[in-house]
C-alpha cells in the first residue's frame, strides 16, 4: 500500500522536481541527486505519507529546497578549503550575445540568491505559479513570497546590470 | 546581454526564460527513472522491515510508562480510594476506629455531635465530657448553670408552634471560673 502510494506520488512529481531542481542547481546531476534524494526522504520518513497530492508536492518541493540549502552550504565549506580558489569563468567576454551566454549569465546570477528566493523566483517566473501557490509549495505567506519576488527581481537586475556594464567595459578594450 | 537591462520585470523574466536550464533537458531519462523507481521501492521495503520492531519498541515504552503513571496514582491515593483507605482516613483525622468511641478520646468535634443528637433535656443533664482534661474540667467540676431554651409557648394558644430547631447554647463554668459556651447547631447533620 505505502509502497503503491510512493510509486504514484513518484510518477506524478518527479518530473516537476527535476525541472525545479534542475532550475535550482543549473546541473542535471546534481537535479537528479537531488530529486533522488527528497524522495527517499520521503519513502523514510515516519508516519503516513501525505495524504493528498497537493500535500504530497508542497512537502516534496520543500524537501527539494532545503537539500539545496544543505548542498550549497557543504559546497561553500569545500571551497572554503581548497588549496586554490576556483578559476574564474570568463565565459563570455567579447563573445557575441548568444543564447549560450544569455543562460549562463542568468544561472550565475540566479546562483547569488539564496535557495528560497531562488526557488520562489524560478516558481513564478520560469513556472507560472502565482504567489498563493508558491506560498503553498513553500510553507510561506503570500505576503513573504510576494516579499521575497520583488527582491530577488532587484538582486538579479542588479547582479545582470553589472555583468552587463563588465561586459561593455570589456568590448571596449 | 549586451542589451540594457531595464527595470522592467517583464525583460527580467524574458532573460530568465531565455537562460532556463530546463528549456533543452526537461525530462528525467527513462532508465533513470527507473533506476530511482527501484531505489525509492527498495528503500521503502527497508522501512516496512524496520517498522515492526520499531512499533513493539515504543509499545513497550508507552505501556511502562501508562504503569508507573498508574502505581503512582494507586499510592497517593488519587485514584481507587478503598474502604480501607477510607477507614485509614477517618482514623487519622477522629483518632479511633470506625465503631468504636472512648469518652476519653473524643475529639470535641465528635463530642458536639454527639450531644446535638439526643433529646434537648439531655444537654443540661449530662454535660458531655471534652477529650482533654487539662484544658476542660471533668464531668464533676463543671457544673452547668444554663441551657439557652428557644422552644418557646405562645402564651395566647397554649401550643407550641412548628418552628425550625433553634441553636441551642450550652454554659459550663470550669473550676478557675473559665466561661465556657458550647452553640450546638441544629442544622447539623452526621
Amino acid at each position: 500500500m505505502r509502497a503503491e502510494r510512493l510509486t504514484n506520488l513518484f510518477d506524478a512529481h518527479q518530473q516537476r522536481l527535476y525541472r525545479l531542481a534542475l532550475r535550482l542547481t543549473a546541473e542535471a546531476e546534481e537535479a537528479r541527486d537531488l530529486v533522488q534524494e527528497t524522495f527517499l526522504r520521503l519513502a523514510s520518513q515516519r508516519g503516513a505519507l501525505p495524504a493528498t497530492d497537493s500535500h504530497a508536492e508542497g512537502w516534496l518541493v520543500k524537501t527539494l529546497v532545503h537539500l539545496c540549502r544543505d548542498r550549497e552550504r557543504r559546497l561553500r565549506v569545500r571551497r572554503r578549503f581548497q588549496t586554490s580558489p576556483p578559476p574564474p569563468t570568463s565565459d563570455s567576454s567579447g563573445t557575441p550575445e548568444t543564447r549560450v551566454v544569455a543562460r549562463d549569465a542568468v544561472q550565475k546570477a540566479l546562483a547569488r540568491l539564496s535557495p528560497r528566493r531562488r526557488a520562489v523566483i524560478v516558481l513564478h517566473e520560469l513556472d507560472d505559479r502565482d504567489t498563493t501557490e508558491i506560498g503553498r509549495l513553500l510553507g510561506l505567506t503570500p505576503v513573504t513570497v510576494r516579499w521575497h519576488l520583488h527582491a530577488a527581481r532587484g538582486d538579479l537586475k542588479k547582479i545582470l546590470r553589472d555583468k552587463e556594464e563588465r561586459d561593455e567595459d570589456q568590448a571596449l578594450k | 546581454m549586451k542589451t540594457k537591462l531595464s527595470n522592467d520585470n517583464q525583460k527580467l523574466r524574458e532573460l530568465l526564460r531565455q537562460g532556463d536550464p530546463a528549456r533543452d533537458e526537461s525530462a528525467l531519462d527513462p532508465r533513470e527513472v527507473a533506476r530511482m523507481r527501484r531505489e525509492l521501492l527498495s528503500r521503502a521495503a527497508e522501512r516496512g522491515r524496520q517498522l515492526p520492531f520499531g512499533g513493539w519498541r515504543t509499545a513497550v515504552v508507552v505501556a511502562s510508562l501508562a504503569i508507573v503513571v498508574l502505581v503512582a496514582l494507586y499510592a497517593t491515593d488519587v485514584i481507587f480510594p478503598g474502604p480501607e483507605h477510607a477507614e485509614s482516613a477517618r482514623q487519622a483525622t477522629t483518632g479511633t476506629p470506625s465503631g468504636q468511641s472512648s469518652d476519653e478520646d473524643r475529639t470535641p468535634e465528635v463530642a458536639l455531635n454527639e450531644a446535638s443528637e439526643p433529646a434537648p433535656e439531655r444537654v443540661t443533664e449530662t454535660p458531655v465530657q471534652p477529650l482533654r482534661a487539662e484544658t476542660v474540667p471533668s464531668t464533676e467540676q463543671v457544673e452547668p448553670i444554663e441551657v439557652a431554651r428557644n422552644d418557646a409557648t405562645d402564651p395566647r394558644t397554649g401550643d407550641s408552634p412548628a418552628e425550625p430547631p433553634q441553636a441551642r447554647t450550652i454554659h459550663f463554668t470550669a473550676q478557675g471560673g473559665t466561661q465556657i459556651i458550647w452553640t450546638l447547631d441544629p442544622e447539623l447533620e452526621l
